[in-house]
């Protein structure tokens, strides 16, 4: 008995034994800078080495946009190695515990090398800085050393994020998705918005003109009845919805604003804010747009136009559904999977039919860029590699090479300096999956992209070297190349080779240009975050209720009884709230502090 | 002579049976300390505005303010009575439904051809690894408007002319949740009665056969007091779970219009805690569940020794 | 004696009309419901061979269409894979073991009330069922520990369980006290005890536990995200959560980032579910293989009186 005892006392205490000094005597731990080396100190001594490339580096790339983790493969990663030697392992937060990885980050006190903010990160930033993780790029001069590509060509960008985040005084990061000048739309062939529908059935109705959207119905039940099932033989529906994309409102509902020229910023405060004028709208104004949306839902259903499904089905089997020609509208320019080779070259497609009271919403180009910001952690190993490594990902050489592959591969200067798709890039353009050479660096093209950065230069910014957009689909050369019959009938018939050039034409742009804010970010408190929530579950059900309401006395008292539960729970506060926020920036508009 | 010689030996240890005893259990109690306990210092997290990275001394105090959100207001007390219903009812169907793993296991004990005992055995567990999600795919293939195996059965049988989505229908929702947490669990959570049922004493049975007991007498007066002990352990771990029931079969299966009646603690909390992020708020709803659920312990314990002169802790 | 039972037996092997009705209804219910619980895992399977288009319309339902391995062929694609089953099966194994004589050993202790504030002990121990601090506590005490790129993270704390403590205590106390005086009697020690008499007597509870153990520790895949970050302590569902999350979080990202949006091609993008499926089977066909191996320890009944003789 006494061994027993003495036995399992003795297995025990080894393994916690083991448990508490594993750790140290572990070399694994070499990719990982030493935990308890303080910010200050590493710093100093890495810049008075100046730029040094003899090792290879492994940076921790923490990203909170990557949809990608571990070591970045491909193209990509030769072009690090060979011009850095570098490589980048991302632990990126979308696939590996979302909120709560980026809680365990911050409390363990190091968030890597490269830090990669995602979306509504204001808070997060703050907090981050708030608790020493970030590094100052003004430490030891490394921006005016290193950095002369962000000093020179988005000097604005390191001014707002001083303003937003280092009290005027210091810069932790630059946005995403940074132009040279704020000069036109953000948006490359297609704005976010259409309306996109089914262009064959729509041009054999002959193309009715519309001036509002609520004129699409009769229309939309015309093309249904004329095309009742789609490839597999499954009924169409005008709208075909998800709700899982929700979050305090219904997702497809809002869109109706988007279309009008406003937007909510995608805050979820329930606010429409207008893109180009000062004015706003709250979601539950009577006879408001949100209202409208919804009784535009409502009369289509009533109409058997919106897929019964639409509730319960998720995102991917509305993807599928469109795929096959099951939905015969959307909002959206990106909802048009069933634009493939095969329809197209029958003249079958979806494309952009505006209606005459339209103002699309669009994102104005950007020279603070955007919330997404890259930083670089307090205890980076060595924060003079980071930033020579970010100042050529930010130059116009890197930005082509990020978006396009390396020159040589895909693309090449052509007449005039003009950038022009290889054989091989002309291959990757149509697949992007295709197999690059291994003296590329083998593998997808796809894979190899650059996975650390959601967007480093606008893609649809114009390059001080070729004088072309980035975007390799908005290159003439490509323009003139891509094309298929659906569209060549859609350009004729609109005067117009892109949905973009329509709005820009016929000026229905309502462009949002992002805010300076002197007095920095607004952080909302927890309360009223809750609040927020609370709220917002209720719009989102009543929302989809009042859609499928059976009559339009229902309809309107399920209106007043979510308008009711909502002010209860305390919605004027969130709307003083937000709106407090809006004038703060029509103000920063007025004063012309917005470019 | 034996007692002899364990008295004798007890005092060449020099250790007293009932430190000996404590001194075997010890390394698992600190296992338990290190890693049960030892997070628990987080708790005070509850009564501060915890921003994750910064140290407790710079966080705000702001004493109960997260245990007094969930009633703050009295469209939100009107919210959480809704939320408790839902949760109540679901919890009690669930605890109703406990006696069908001990009938599982029981009649499944009764079926004799070997090959057929196993292979039911072990099939019935597949639901059981099947994640909420999946079942939320199969259960959309079933009874989607669209293709649905059932829509297209009942047209083809002429029942329906328009499609139904009964995945949309709050209808009789609490007893379908039901249905599909019994169709999950069922043949898993009976694997520890075919357990307890193994451990009974064959002979007994061997003596009631020779007796000339029928099959449910058998059963009535050797299997079922044989499990029973399990039974009434499981059904108060059961009970003190009362308010947690979990949220992912909720969560899957919610959508707009059946919320209202889905929607469990577990859920509400996860809904409206999901914007902030807010980690205060989910360790004060979390001290709240384990006081709860401690005090339903200790009470069904109680209620226990009274009714059945029997405690379990 | 053992003769004669087998003699009586089979002399009372003759079925009645009710024995009859009984066993073809009770074959019967257990065949549906175990046909109610095949089918869907089949439905799932089908769906992970068929063409990935047709099965994003739903159009698999009761057979495979375009019969493929691709996703299969995917799966074992992934950096790494080999080394993280490798470890997933080191740490179920090892962590199982452990926990499977913890609460056997506990559970064994518990019933013992002459143990030093027996009572209080146990109640100690069961409480923590019911406590839960959140994440970042957590994370903050393993990180205190050393345990954070470190393998034993992956078995200290799991060596414990009350729920299975419980399960085997309430199992113990079945057990007629009189086997285990006669053992004290001829001198054995509790260890002695335990290891020769008690747990040959429970192995049906033990096997059961040990299936719950060993399903937890092989699914177990938060451990790995919050606490490890060195690619050579990735377990294989780590690796496969990852994967999954890969291909829907490009769908998330979509919905986050409305430039991109307007210039990506969405065709090319494949639905998250056909990835799900199969990570589903990888996951449970191991599973099911070893489960018959438990088995054995608990459609056998223990003959109590075989033990004494």
């Amino acid at each position: 008995m006494k061994k027993t005892i003495a036995l399992t006392l003795a297995l025990l205490l080894a393994l916690l034994l083991i448990g508490c000094t594993a750790k140290p005597q572990t070399p694994a731990t070499t990719d990982t800078p030493p935990k308890d080396d303080a910010p200050t100190a590493t710093a100093p001594a890495a810049a008075d080495e100046g730029l040094n490339m003899d090792e290879l580096y492994t940076v921790q790339v923490f990203s909170m946009t990557s949809n990608y983790a571990g070591i970045q493969p491909g193209w990509f990663a030769k072009i690090l190695k060979d011009k850095f030697n570098m490589e980048h392992n991302i632990i990126a937060t979308n696939l590996e515990g979302g909120d709560s990885k980026l809680a365990t980050m911050m409390a363990s006190g190091d968030l890597g090398d490269l830090v990669v903010f995602g979306d509504n990160s204001v808070d997060t930033i703050k907090n981050a800085i708030d608790a020493g993780l970030l590094l100052d790029w003004n430490d030891n001069d490394l921006l005016q050393t290193y950095g002369q590509t962000f000093l020179q060509e988005f000097p604005e960008a390191l001014e707002y994020n001083k303003a937003m985040f280092g009290n005027g005084e210091k810069v932790y990061g630059i946005g995403y998705n940074v132009s040279y000048d704020s000069k036109g739309p953000n948006e490359g062939t297609d704005m976010i918005w259409g309306p996109y529908i089914r262009w064959d059935l729509y041009e054999a109705l002959g193309c009715p003109e519309f001036t509002t959207l609520e004129e699409f119905l009769p229309v939309l039940k015309q093309m249904q009845e004329m095309c009742p099932t789609s490839d597999t033989g499954k009924p169409t529906y005008a709208f075909s919805m998800w709700s899982d994309w929700d979050n305090t409102h219904m997702m497809f509902a809002k869109q109706y604003g988007a279309m009008h020229g406003y937007n909510d910023g995608d805050t979820g405060n329930l606010l429409f804010i207008n893109g180009a004028e000062p004015k706003y709208e709250s979601f539950l104004e009577e006879n408001g747009m949100y209202y409208r949306s919804l009784k535009l839902f409502y009369d289509a259903n009533q109409m058997g136009l919106v897929d019964p499904d639409s509730i319960s089905q998720k995102n991917a089997d509305v993807t599928a559904k469109i795929a096959d020609g099951q939905v015969l509208f959307s909002y959206f320019s990106w909802v048009t999977g069933y634009n493939t080779p095969t329809h197209t070259a029958e003249g079958k497609g979806m494309y952009m039919v505006p209606f005459k009271n339209e103002k699309v919403y669009s994102y104005a180009q950007s020279t603070y860029g955007g919330i997404r910001t890259t930083c670089i952690g307090a205890k980076a190993k060595d924060p003079v590699r980071l930033m020579d490594f970010l100042n050529w990902v930010y130059s116009d050489e890197g930005t082509m090479t990020y978006y396009n592959g390396p020159e040589g591969m895909a693309w090449n200067y052509g007449e005039e300096g003009k950038p022009e798709l290889t054989e091989l890039g002309v291959q990757i353009y149509n697949n992007s999956t295709t197999v690059i050479p291994d003296e590329w660096g083998g593998g997808e093209y796809e894979d190899g992209r650059p996975k650390f950065s959601p967007g480093t230069v606008t893609n649809t910014t114009v390059s001080k070297v070729t004088g072309e957009p980035f975007l390799n689909k908005l290159w003439t050369s490509v323009l003139d190349m891509d094309t298929n019959p659906a569209l060549e009938n859609w350009r004729e018939h609109m005067g117009v080779r892109t949905a973009k050039d329509y709005f820009v034409k016929n000026n229905l742009l309502s462009i949002y240009k992002v805010p300076f804010l002197p007095d920095g970010a607004r952080m909302m408190s927890q309360d009223l975050e809750q609040k927020k929530a609370t709220i917002g579950q209720i719009v989102q059900e009543y929302s989809w209720r009042m859609v499928f309401a059976s009559s339009e006395a229902e309809f309107d008292s399920l209106w007043s009884e979510m308008r009711d539960k909502a002010y209860g729970l305390g919605y004027q506060e969130l709307l003083d709230w937000t709106v407090e926020g809006a004038e703060a920036e029509f103000a920063a508009r007025e004063a012309g502090l917005n470019q | 002579m034996n007692t002899t010689t364990v008295v004798r030996k007890a005092t060449r240890h020099g250790l007293p049976d009932k430190y000996k005893l404590f001194l075997m259990a010890l390394p698992f109690i600190l296992l338990v300390l290190v890693f049960s306990y030892g997070p628990l210092f987080g708790w005070a997290y509850a009564f501060f505005d915890y921003r994750p990275g910064i140290p407790l001394d710079a966080q705000s105090f702001v004493g109960l303010k997260w245990f007094q959100t969930l009633i703050s207001s009295p469209v939100q007390r009107q919210e959480v009575i809704r939320v408790m219903t839902n949760t109540i009812v679901m919890s009690l169907l669930n605890i109703a439904c406990s006696v069908l793993p001990v009938a599982f296991a029981v009649f499944l004990s009764e079926i004799k051809v070997g090959w057929y005992k196993k292979t039911v055995q072990i099939l019935t567990t597949l639901p059981n690894f099947i994640s909420w999600v999946l079942v939320y795919s199969f259960a959309y293939a079933l009874f989607n408007t669209n293709n649905g195996f059932i829509n297209m059965l009942m047209k083809s049988l002429g029942v329906l002319e328009r499609p139904i989505n009964f995945l949309a229908s709050p209808d009789h929702i609490w007893l379908k949740m039901c249905l599909w947490h019994i169709w999950k669990t069922l043949g898993w959570s009976s694997i520890m009665y075919l357990a307890a049922i193994a451990g009974i004493d064959q002979e007994l049975y061997e003596a009631a056969r020779i007796d000339g007991a029928g099959r449910f007498q058998v059963i009535w007066h050797i299997t079922i007091p044989g499990i029973m002990e399990t039974y009434f352990v499981l059904l108060l771990l059961s009970i003190a779970n009362f308010i947690s029931n979990g949220m992912e079969q909720y969560f899957v299966f919610q959508n707009p219009m059946n919320r209202n009646k889905i929607e469990v603690l577990d859920l509400y909390v996860y809904n409206i805690g999901l914007g902030g992020g807010s980690f205060s708020y989910a360790t004060a709803v979390s001290i709240l569940k384990s006081i709860v659920s401690l005090t339903l312990l200790f009470v069904a314990n109680g209620l226990s020794k009274v009714i059945r002169g029997n405690t379990i802790l | 004696m053992a003769e004669k039972i087998k003699v009586n037996l089979r002399k009372r092997n003759k079925l009645t009309a009710g024995d009859i009705a009984f066993n073809t209804v009770n074959y019967l219910i257990f065949g549906l419901f175990t046909l109610a619980c095949v089918f869907p895992f089949y439905y799932l399977f089908i769906n992970t061979i068929s063409d990935n288009q047709v099965s994003a319309l739903g159009d698999v339902m009761f057979w495979p269409v375009g019969v493929h391995l691709n996703n299969y062929v995917e799966v074992m694609k992934i950096r790494g894979i080999g080394r993280a089953a490798l470890l997933s099966v080191g740490r179920t194994i090892l962590g199982t073991g452990l926990m499977v004589f913890a609460s056997a050993a506990c559970g064994y202790l518990f019933t013992k009330e002459k143990m030093w504030m027996r009572k209080f002990w146990y109640r100690f121990v069961v409480v923590t069922m019911y406590f839960n601090a959140g994440i970042i506590p957590w994370y903050i005490t393993m990180n205190a520990l050393k345990l954070t790129n470190n393998f034993l993270a992956y078995i200290l704390p799991a060596i414990v369980s009350p729920y299975n403590i419980i399960l085997v205590k309430t199992f113990v106390e079945s057990v007629p006290a009189s086997l285990e005086e006669s053992a004290q009697l001829d001198g054995a020690g509790y260890g002695t005890i335990l290891v020769r008499i008690m747990i040959p007597l429970i192995k049906p509870i033990l096997a059961t536990i040990a299936i719950f153990g060993a399903v937890s520790q092989w699914n177990a895949f938060t451990d790995t995200l919050f606490l490890m970050s060195d690619a050579k302590y990735f377990t294989l569902q780590f690796l496969l959560y990852r994967y999954l999350n890969e291909a829907a979080s490009l769908a998330a990202l979509l919905k986050s980032d409305p430039t991109l949006m307007a210039n990506m091609d969405l065709s090319k993008i494949q639905t998250p579910e056909s990835v799900r499926m199969t990570v589903s089977m990888v996951v449970v066909l191991p599973i099911l293989f070893v489960y018959p191996f438990f088995q054995r320890y608990f459609v056998k009944g223990i003959m109590i009186g075989a033990v004494k003789g």
